[in-house]
């Protein structure tokens, strides 16, 4: 159960997370050419599958009721800060994240910006935005991986939930040749939010010398009671709300 | 040197804590009670997901708060802003 609900919150968080990374690696390729824009997004892979080659088994040498308060704590806060967007979201007080038009504002900066060559790289923009794009999208991936993977004693498994996500994400986005619009990217972290706040909360709490009343079975409890607690706050904030498109702003009223 | 270690600290801090440091605050604290409830014997699993939901609905409510006044513009609803997350 642990093994289905660790691939799981890896293929969605690595999903969410390419979903947005395909947006600027498609605008930067689509406007400028694809092989500096590319060679970026290798780098940026090179750059990532290291973090994860050299912190996952870092990670593993670590006693282990040290490493599930540490990383634990580190999940829970990382859990909450997805889930307290997702929230926000969904109650209307923070725009929908709308891959259409951020594909659009960064294709535009990528026309207007001018192009300059460094060493090998024919088009310096191009590469440094798709680089930093996918390594930004990708650390929060990485961590995800390494510290799921380490606590649950298999980093190669939510690196293959990763992974997985990133081949079908790429896969849809070359098949289309367009930002994928259409993901419902705010229930992706809601899920992904939820996961990570249950899984840190238990391991934390373990870490920490609580004892969970039927062991490794309370993360299925813990998990409904964030459930329950997400959906009844984003249904006291979305009084008089509705939820909010892309790029409007929160403060213009009900 | 001082530059150096805010540039990296300050990323840093952003990357694991996020827009509000009261709800991570609040989180850490909801399990160290957990801890010490269960030292000192008690069921003090309970503290832990109700801590972090108070903790949760908390931060909520000062983030939306601004909002809910037409023009406010308090620190806690500046604090919604969009990125990448």
């Amino acid at each position: 159960m642990s093994a289905v609900l660790l691939f799981l919150a890896s293929f969605l968080a690595s999903a969410v997370e390419s979903v947005e990374a395909l947006t600027i690696v498609l605008a930067v390729g689509v406007t400028r050419g694809w092989r500096s824009s590319l060679i970026g997004v290798a780098a940026a892979g090179a750059v990532l599958a290291v973090v994860v080659a050299i912190v996952g088994p870092a990670l593993t040498a670590i006693p282990i009721r040290g490493l599930r308060l540490v990383v634990g704590s580190l999940l829970l806060l990382f859990g909450l800060q997805w889930l307290r967007k997702a929230i926000l979201r969904a109650s209307g007080h923070k725009s929908i994240h709308d891959e259409e038009a951020i594909y659009r504002r960064q294709a535009a900066d990528a026309a207007a910006a001018a192009g300059r060559s460094r060493g090998t790289i024919d088009d310096w923009y191009a590469f440094t935005i798709a680089f930093k794009g996918v390594l930004l999208e990708g650390l929060e991936v990485a961590f995800i991986v390494v510290t799921f993977g380490s606590n649950q004693g298999s980093v190669a498994l939510a690196a293959a939930g990763a992974l997985s996500a990133v081949v079908i994400v790429t896969a849809t986005g070359i098949a289309v040749h367009a930002p994928l619009a259409r993901v419902p990217e705010n229930r992706m972290k809601l899920a992904v939010g939820l996961l990570l706040t249950t899984f840190g909360t238990f391991w934390a709490g373990e870490g920490a010398g609580v004892g969970w009343p039927g062991g490794d079975v309370a993360v299925l409890p813990l998990l409904a009671v964030y459930g329950i607690g997400a959906w009844l706050l984003a249904r006291w904030l979305a009084v008089g709300r509705s939820v909010l498109p892309a790029g409007a702003s929160p403060g213009a009223g009900a | 040197m001082t530059f150096s270690i805010a540039r990296v600290a300050r990323p840093l801090f952003d990357f694991v804590v996020g827009d509000d440091w009261l709800l991570a605050s609040g989180a850490l604290a909801a399990i160290a009670a957990a801890a010490g409830l269960a030292a000192a014997g008690a069921a003090g699993w309970i503290a832990a997901p109700v801590g972090v939901v108070a903790a949760l609905a908390w931060s909520l409510r000062r983030a939306t708060r601004g909002q809910s006044t037409a023009g406010a513009d308090s620190g806690a609803a500046t604090s919604i802003r969009e990125d990448a997350r």
